[in-house]
This record gives C-alpha cells, structure tokens and sequence, in this order.
C-alpha cells in the first residue's frame, strides 16, 4: 500500500503544480537538476481542468491544492473541490510520514462527516482525466535507467531530450518515457509515454511555462492520450508561492468546517 | 468450336499457368473465424458494440478457470500460485489487466474510514489471511461469488481482459503464450479450464486446418475410389480428379487475392468442389469411352479428334446446364447478409464455373493430346445394369401407382412440416465443437462453477450530465439487475455501476467503532494566524457558505447496536427474530440470515447496502444533494468505475453487465429482450436503455441466419423454376420441376427438426446447396419422360423407358455426390458434419423424388407442356 500512498500524494502534488511532469527526468545528471530544482516551501493553486473526449465533448472540473513541506521534509497537503457543483466543497487531506504510510481523509459535504481512506490505484485515472495516479508521482531518478537522446532547440530554449526505461518493469504503466527538459528551467515541457507494447499513449506538452515569484511554472499544459483521442487540458488559473498557508490548514477539521478557526 | 482446339497445348499450357498462378496466392489467405466478421459492419448490433468500446472500454475477456481437486483455492499454496500466475499473465502481450482472487479490490468500513485494499493481504501470516480472505469474500459477495470464486470454493476464476481493439493475430499469439504458461503450471491436484471468445476462436482455426488437411485428402480418396470402380482407366480417374483440383485451387487462389477471410464454413469449399465438380469430367469422359467402345480402330488420331467432338456436341449443353443451376444455388447464398455465406456462395459458383470450363476446354485438350493405350478394359461394369433392374422393380410395384406416390409424399411431407417447427435456430460458435472436446469441456467446467461465458450489457442513458446519479435512475438499475438474477436461470451473474453506489453507500455510513486515532486536529488550531483565503472563493462566494452550517453531527453518525447487543443475549436473540423478520421470503439461507442480521445492527454499514433514495434516511433536504452525494462516492472511485460509467463525477451513461450461464443464443435474445422490455416499464422519463456486447451480436448473427435462409431458399427455388420454365418454354414444367426440390428441402428441415440439428452458419447453406446440386435430377428426369412422351402415349412406357434412359446416371452423380459430401462426417467441427449428412439425406431424397414422384405427378396430372407435338427440345 505504501507505494499507492506516495501515487496518491502525488496526486497532490500535481494539483500544485510542484511536479508537472509524469515522472521524473532526464539522463541521469539531467534528471539530478530536475529532481533538485526548488519549488517553493509552501504553494497554492487553482487549477482547472478541461477534459475533451474523441466526440469532442467537454467537461470541467476545477480544484484548488495547497502544500506545505515541514523542516522535517515531509508533506502536507489539502485538495478542495470545486467544480462541478456537485462534488463542490469535498476535501481532501494528505499527512506524510517519515516511518509509515501516509494518512488520509476524505470530507464528502453531502455526508458531512470526514472518513480516513486507506486507498489508492495507481494505474487508474484521476477524476477521470488523462493523467493517472502514476502520472502525477514523481518518480525516484533512481527507478529508471536514463539516456540523453539528443539536444535540440525547443521554443526559445535549448532542450535535453532524455529517454527513462523502468529498471523494475512492473514499477511503471509505461515501456519508456521520453522527456524535453529545457536547459536552466528543469521542467520537462513533453514528454512521451509509451505503452507496455511500446506504441505512445499519451503525450503531456506544456504550453505555457512561466515565471511566477521568481519560479518557473507550467501555466498551461495538455495530456492528451493519442490512442483514444482524450485529452486533459491543465490550467493555472492562480498560484502562489510561499504563502501564508496555517497548521490548521492541514487538519481533518479543517477538512470539515472548511475553517482555519 | 474446332478452331479453339486446333492447338490444344494452348489450352493446356494457359491453364497451367493460370492454376499455377492462382495456386501461388494461395499462402496468402487469411483465417478468420471472430464474430465481428460475421456480422455485417452497420448493423445495429456492431454499431452499439462500437459505441460501447469507445465509452467503455476492452470487452475482450479471457477466463482462467483454476479447480483443484481437495482441499479448496483458498489454501495458501493455491493462493501462491494464482498470485504467481497472475502476475505472469500480465506480462503477457496484449493484456490490459488481470484481475484474480489475489489483486482484485475489496472495499470496506475500516476504523472510522475505508479501505481499498486488494481481496487477499499478504501480511505474512498464511493462516490468518486466509480467514481474512474468507471474511471479505462473505462480505462483498455479490461481486465475487460465481465471479472469482465457485460456491464450492474448489474453483477460482482469473479474468483476463484483453487490449481494446486487438487483432485476431494478437489474440491468437496471446492465447498460444497463455496456453504454453499454463502447461508449465499443470501439475497433480489441480487443472486449468480456459475460456472466452477469443479462446474460441483460435480453437476454430486450430481444428479448421485440421480439417483441411484432413478432409481434401479423404473427399479425393473417395471420388478415386468411386471413378475407378465406375471406368477402371486411368484417365478416368485422372480428368475429373484434375478439373476438381483445378477448380478448388483457382476458387481459393481467388478468395486470397480478393482478401476473402477463410472462415470455418469455407472448409466445405475444397470438398464441395471435389464432390460437386468431378461430375462434370465424369459425363464427358463416359461419352467419349462409348464411342471408344464402338469404334474399329481407337489409335487414329482423326478418329479421335471426331470422338472428342462428338462427345462434345452429345453432353456439352447438359453439362453447362446442370452446372449454371448448381453455380445459381450457390449464388442464392450470396444473398446473404452474412459475409461468410455470402462469400462462400460466391467463391463456390466461381469453381463450379471453372470446373466446367476445365470440362468444356481442358479436358478435350488432353484427350487430343494424351497418348491412349487401346483395349483398356472395355469391359462394362454391371453396377449400372443391376442399378436399371432395380429401378424398374421399383417402378412396378410402386410406381405405376401415382396416385400412392403422391399420397405417401403428402404424408412424409405433412411430417416434416410439422418437424421444421421444432427446427432451433442457434448459432452458438462454442456448439460447433465436440461435446468432448477440450474448447466445449472448459467452457462446461467454467459455466457450471462461475456465473458463465457469455455477456452483454444493458447500456443506460440520460439526457443530461450526471443524469446517472440520480437516485431513481439508479434505484431502477439497482432492481433490474436483482430482477434478471431472480427472473431467468440462465442469468449467472449481473454486475452493475449501481453496485458500486450501493457499495460506497454501505462503506461510507458504517458505525465508527474506533475512534479517529492520529488526526492532526487533535490540537486546537494552532497559531490562529489565518492570513489564508480561497482563490475559488474571488469568484464564487458558494464555496464559503456551503462549507459553514456543519458541525459534526452525532445524529448524522450511523447508530450501531452491536457494541450493546453483543453483551446482552436477549438483545442479541431480538436483532435475530427483527431480522428474520425482514426477510423476503420464508425459505432463506443461513448466509441471508447472516445479512439480515447485520443489516438489523449496520455492521459494516450493512442496513445502508442500498442506493440511497430517501432524503430524510439521510437528513438531506432535497434529491438534488442525494445526487450530489452519489457524486462524491463516484469522487473517492475517482476514475475507478470507467468501465461502468461515462464521466468519472457525473456519467450521464451508465452500464450492467450480465453474465449467462447458456450458451444459447436464442437465450441471449430473450433475456435481452425482456431486459429492456423491463426498462420500458420502470425507468425514470428522460433515460433509455440499450443492449449491446458480444453475445448481443451472435445473437444478431443468429437472427440473420434465419432471414439469410428464407431469403437464399426462395431465390434458389425461383432460378431453378426460371432454368426449368425456358427450358421447357412452360411455367407450368417450372412448377413441376420445384415439386421433387421442395420435398427434398422439407426433408431436410423436418430431419433437422426430428434429430435435434441447429439451423447456424452452415447448416442454413443446406437447402440453397441441396437445391442447386438436386435440381440436375429434375431435369434430366424431366427432359427424358419428355422425349420419350413425344414418342408414345402409353404412360407407362414412357415412364419406364424414361427411367431406363436417365435413372442410371442420375443415382449414379447422387450416389458419388453423397459419398463426397459424407466425407464431412469426418470434420472437427458439429455443424460441418450435419452438412456432410444433410446433403447426402438431400442427394438421395431428391433423386429419390425426381425417379418416383416427378413421373407420378406427371402421370396424374398430364400437364399440357408434355403433349405429343412437343417432344423436341
């Protein structure tokens, strides 16, 4: 269950933002910087989601993350939800631990009561985007074995091009992943996932990468699963980096009232 | 026509390199037996399954049936194994997931909370999660019991779905892998049963090349057989031999160029031809050994040349007339909606032409080319002579009799009318196998212990977003997948999203019976400082009311009796008798007592397994926020239930699977049908209901048979009444040329009805085949009562006299047509065996009838077309 936790927490960790790309980086020295890169102590997101099925059809959800990382290293992290109407106010808490598996809660308005899950699949999508729990965890530069491809020029920045194969093959959905990592910026702006008959599934590019208080940010991104034709398009509507985000945040009772007080 | 053979080596050496030609293509066809190919691309039923791929998902499923023989699957070693298998099956190419008594999920009340765990926990402790395994199998029941587990617990199923959209290639690599890993797990105490449709269909491509290299060998073996008894020469046996193999190799070589899929009926093709086509040569040469048999001096080579033309000229025109009606039978089938039988008519018309052809050109090459020795056995069998004496027998003592004739057929006839009403139609491509074969046996050992090996699915549609999180929707879902359980036997197993709503209903409103331990919120809020706000909040001020009014409501909490009643008996006898009392029917289990009890005392959430109908049961104040709450389950599933619903928060489809015990598709039909004719009647306005899945499409292939066989046996029935009608320039000789065919075609269908035969994919080819081969019978009979009326009016002379003239050759071509078709028998497969002994009943009733009732018929009725002046043709 350990490791469904830490994909759960991921989960987390994309909705703010913190790792935007499926899984870690580069060949090897590249993947250090991108896995070393500062992200912020503590952030705050609003994010909205865009799904697009083949028939073209759209649904919205829209969702808010907050994380905290304690002197100890560990995260904390609340998920609020906020479209659609329906699931409006279910919240979501992540506490990690140092020596055990992580803690969840789960608050559901319509019950209004807070219950602790003990869960997670990693291989199945998240609210139903493109993106799986696998997706958003960041992976160990350690799990896989890295190759630079090549360099090439990507928009106005210069691109290590590196390709990750799972040294444990049963440790990953994908047969390999091929990344951009832009020089400086450390953040893959695509990346390629292929499937276990190595044919790509999906395709994650980042389409807005900005400087937000100093830190780069991927405003915009879209998965886009090639093989299905859906596709997750991902929106920073607002983040801030460091902010005053209280204790009481990243309690069940918070989970419950939707107060810090 | 002299000109075309001045050069005979031409037509040789240009059908040589034709046949060689076609003979190269022939590596490069393709098997394949999938249902989908069966079934016409716009069909209803194979858009529905398309539609259903794209919003649900892989719905190619594989079944592992794991039994062991003592003890049961629970057992730690067993446990091992299937963990062990699982996870190499997933490694299989093709697989999209596995799911077995070992990984699948299992979803609680836990402490407070839930869990989402796999069924079987591996804490180290073999005998402790045993009983663990056992507890959860209890608790969710409904999901795994006929599913991963059999009742008697000595059988554990590991379902294997496949990719979405795998080519037949694929599926069949990955059954062969999944096959070979299994060997190396078969071992004492235990087998394997393996099942599903794409197991069938490799089975059906693995006993069709059997057949092939089987059958073609053993159809020529007896068409030697019989052509050497019948000529005793060499080039008796060697010409028909040689047209029938030059027309089944430019049939297939044909199919393969034009991309033609072999399938399991186009197995007949090769014997069809050989059984069918030899007739041709076998004329042609008898002609031109009578005139060998008159002549003086056989070795003249001008001599010759005249034999062969004579020859020519006497049985040419018979010869292309039987083979236009036989050719128009087969393409009677290529009306069909059916590709298969669409092909199979058409390829089969292109080879009867070809082998006339080869009859017409090739053959009369040869016989001007080939060096004959003279005197070779000119001697005349007496088959033929002991064949007149006893047809003339019969017609004395039966035959003068018309009027008994006509009766006795009228009684057979009103037999097997009644018969063809008990005619099943049935389709199932698993009932082409053996009843002990190792396909037909694994599908047994699975239908029987788990809930079955056909599916399809009910398919729920609203008309708006998160239309399928309305509690009555649901609510309706909920009662038709219980009401298919209870209402036909033939239901295994119903799954259904409203399950899963029932399920996190249950989960979400256990007791606490463990308080909260380790929440943060153990201390006060901390530092009070709550600089933070909602970005949401900017725009939308809903987040911050809504989350106000709420304050842990001890009421909102699930009452649970069990911690009072657990120490009290008499508390305990109480919740007994209430629960006892909720029963639904006198006569229940001790596992539904069981659930009944617990449902009295919420463990585990149990009095809340339900989908959650009443606002008030709930303290909500509207539907609208039951909704919502059926919504937030779907969140905690979070994506989970894809292959159950459109939308991960608010579907607006939904689906429910239904697993059958049968294998019949008349089942399939009926339970669909009732299926939705239940939706009609209970589901909410503003949604529908639909059907689609794989046994949905067998069932439509079914359907189509039906509609494929009227519609082939009328259009045969009508061009043998064309050929006849100008032959004879009368309707009137048409209707009576349809006589003899339409008894034989009764019979058919009434010994269909009396032994029990299906009418699926082949058998329905047999009329259009018998009609087309038969119609030659009728003819000939026809032609000489007619020559032979032209010269007398005594009608008994005619009748015999036309007997002798024809009677021979006729129960000769049905005889060697018979022993061809009967080569059938020999197939792997149930309904290419019935062909073979149909056709061979219909040969020798059709023959039968055009000896005995056609002369009857005439006798009696004297049509006029048959008058004295007529007698040329």
């Amino acid at each position: 269950m350990t490791t469904q936790h830490k994909r759960l927490t991921a989960a987390v960790c994309m909705a703010m933002v913190l790792a935007v790309a499926a899984g870690a980086m580069s060949g090897e020295e590249v993947m250090r910087a991108v896995e070393a890169r500062d992200g912020g102590r503590a952030v705050q997101a609003l994010i909205e989601l865009r799904l697009t099925d083949s028939r073209g059809s759209t649904s919205e959800r829209i969702i808010e993350g907050f994380g905290v990382e304690t002197e100890a290293g560990l995260n904390r992290m609340v998920v609020v939800f906020h479209r659609p109407a329906s699931v409006q106010d279910t919240r979501f808490l992540v506490v990690e631990h140092a020596d055990r598996a992580d803690d969840q809660w789960i608050y559901l308005p319509a019950l209004r009561r807070v219950r602790r899950i003990a869960a997670g699949e990693s291989r199945e999508s998240f609210m139903g985007t493109d993106f799986t729990y696998d997706d958003l965890r960041s992976r160990s530069v350690d799990d896989d074995r890295h190759t630079l491809v090549r360099e090439e020029a990507c928009g106005e920045h210069h691109c290590f091009v590196v390709e990750s194969v799972p040294r444990d093959p049963a440790s990953s959905q994908y047969r390999r992943r091929v990344q951009w990592v832009p020089r400086d910026i450390w953040i893959p702006t695509r990346v390629e996932l292929y499937d276990s008959r190595d044919r790509l599934l999906k395709v994650n590019r980042v389409e807005r990468l900005e400087q937000v208080q100093d830190y780069w940010t991927p405003m915009e991104s879209v998965m886009e699963n090639v093989q299905t034709n859906h596709s997750t398009r991902l929106t920073v509507q607002r983040i801030q980096y460091n902010g005053n985000l209280p204790d009481a945040l990243f309690t069940t009772r918070f989970l419950e009232t939707g107060r810090t007080r | 026509m002299r000109n075309l053979f001045r050069r005979p080596g031409i037509i040789v050496a240009v059908t040589a390199a034709l046949t060689v030609f076609f003979a190269l293509q022939i590596p490069g066809i393709t098997i394949n037996n999938n249902v989908e190919v069966f079934i016409p691309p716009h069909s209803a039923e194979k858009l529905a399954y398309d539609r259903m791929l794209d919003t649900y998902g892989s719905q190619q499923l594989v079944s592992v049936a794991l039994v062991v023989e003592r003890g049961s699957v629970l057992d730690a070693r067993w446990l091992k194994l299937i963990g062990l298998l699982g996870g190499e099956i997933e490694a299989l190419p093709f697989v999209n997931s596995v799911t077995s008594l070992v990984n699948a999920d299992y979803i609680a009340a836990s402490g407070g909370g839930m869990e989402v765990t796999t069924l079987h926990s591996d804490t180290g402790n073999p005998v402790a999660d045993a009983a663990e395994l056992r507890r959860r199998l209890f608790d969710w029941a409904p999901m795994y019991r006929g599913n991963l587990v059999s009742d008697d617990l000595q059988a554990t199923q590991i379902i294997v779905t496949l990719e979405a959209r795998t080519t037949t290639e694929e599926r069949e690599q990955f059954v062969h892998r999944l096959d070979a890993l299994l060997e190396q797990h078969t071992g004492p105490g235990h087998f394997f049963a393996v099942g599903g449709e794409p197991v069938v269909t490799v089975e059906l491509k693995r006993s069709m090349i059997g057949d092939l290299t089987y059958l073609i060998p053993m159809v020529l073996i007896v068409v030697v057989v019989v052509l050497a008894l019948a000529f005793r020469s060499v080039l008796g046996v060697v010409l028909p031999l040689l047209t029938v193999s030059v027309a089944t190799v430019w049939a297939v070589g044909i199919m393969a160029m034009l991309g033609i899929y072999f399938s399991m009926i186009s197995t007949v093709i090769p014997v069809l031809l050989v059984a069918v086509g030899s007739a041709y040569a076998i004329h042609l040469y008898s002609h031109y050994r009578e005139l060998d048999r008159e002549s003086s001096d056989p070795a003249d080579p001008i001599q010759r040349r005249e034999w062969v033309f004579g020859s020519m000229s006497r049985v040419g025109t018979p010869i292309a007339l039987t083979a236009l009606t036989t050719a128009a039978g087969f393409a009677s089938i290529a009306t069909s909606e059916i590709a298969p039988m669409r092909h199979f008519g058409f390829i089969n018309a292109i080879g009867v032409l070809v082998a006339l052809g080869v009859t017409l050109l090739l053959v009369p090459a040869l016989l001007l080319i080939l060096p004959q020795r003279t005197g070779e056995s000119k001697r005349h069998d007496a088959l033929p002579g002991r064949m007149e004496r006893m047809l003339l027998m019969f017609h004395r003592s039966v035959g003068r009799r018309p009027a008994v004739v006509v009766a006795g057929v009228l009684l057979v006839a009103a037999a097997c009318t009644w018969a063809l009403t008990q005619v099943v139609v049935d389709n199932a491509m698993v009932e082409y196998f053996d009843r002990d074969s190792p396909v037909r046996t694994a599908d047994t050992v699975i239908r029987e212990r788990f809930s079955g090996t056909k599916m399809f699915s009910v398919l729920f549609e609203g008309d708006e977003r998160g239309a399928l999180t309305d509690p009555d929707a649901l609510a309706a879902m909920d009662d038709l997948a219980r009401y298919l359980e209870r209402h036909h036997a033939e239901v295994g197993h119903v799954l259904s999203f409203s399950d899963f709503v029932r399920r996190m209903n249950r989960v979400m409103h256990a007791p606490d019976d463990e308080p909260d331990a380790g929440q943060p919120d153990a201390a006060t809020p901390s530092d009070g400082n709550d600089g933070f706000l909602s970005f949401f909040g900017d725009e939308d001020d809903a987040a911050a009311t809504h989350l106000t009014d709420a304050p842990r409501d001890e009421e909102a909490r699930a009452p649970s009796a069990l911690t009072e009643a657990a120490l009290d008996p008499a508390g305990v006898a109480d919740a007994l008798n209430r629960a006892l009392a909720r029963a639904e029917r006198l006569d229940i289990s001790g596992a539904e007592l069981v659930r009944l009890f617990n449902r009295e005392l919420n463990i585990g959430g149990a009095a809340f397994d339900e989908i959650p109908l009443d606002p008030q049961r709930y303290r909500l104040a509207t539907r609208d926020e039951l909704r919502n709450l059926i919504s937030q389950y779907l969140l905690i599933y979070s994506g989970g239930l894809s292959e159950f619903a459109d939308d991960a928060l608010e579907p607006q489809g939904a689906r429910m699977l239904v697993q059958l015990r049968s294998t019949s598709t008349a089942d399939t039909t009926r339970i669909s049908r009732d299926a939705l004719a239940w939706t009609e009647r209970h589901l909410p306005d503003g949604y529908t209901a639909s059907i689609a899945g794989f046994a949905d499409i067998e069932a439509a292939v079914t359907r189509l048979i039906v509609r494929s066989q009227l519609t082939s046996i009328v259009t045969a029935m009508f061009i043998v009444f064309l050929i006849v009608a100008i032959a004879h320039r009368s309707a009137m000789a048409g209707l009576f040329g349809l006589v003899p065919l339409s008894v034989a075609v009764l019979i058919n269908f009434g010994v269909m009805g009396i032994m029990g035969i299906h009418l699926n994919i082949a058998t329905a080819m047999i009329a259009s085949i018998s009609i087309g081969i038969g119609v030659d019978y009728t003819i000939h009979v026809l032609a000489a009562y007619r020559r032979e009326r032209a010269q007398s009016s005594d009608l008994d002379l005619v009748t015999e006299r036309a007997l002798l003239g024809t009677g021979k050759a006729i129960v000769f071509n049905a005889g060697s047509v018979a022993a061809g078709f009967l080569v059938l028998l020999l197939s792997n497969f149930n309904p290419l065996r019935y062909v073979g002994l149909l056709v061979a009943v219909t040969m020798v009733t059709s023959c039968i009838a055009a000896v005995t009732l056609l002369p009857a018929l005439l006798n009696l009725f004297k049509p006029a077309f048959l008058s004295a002046e007529g007698g040329t043709q």
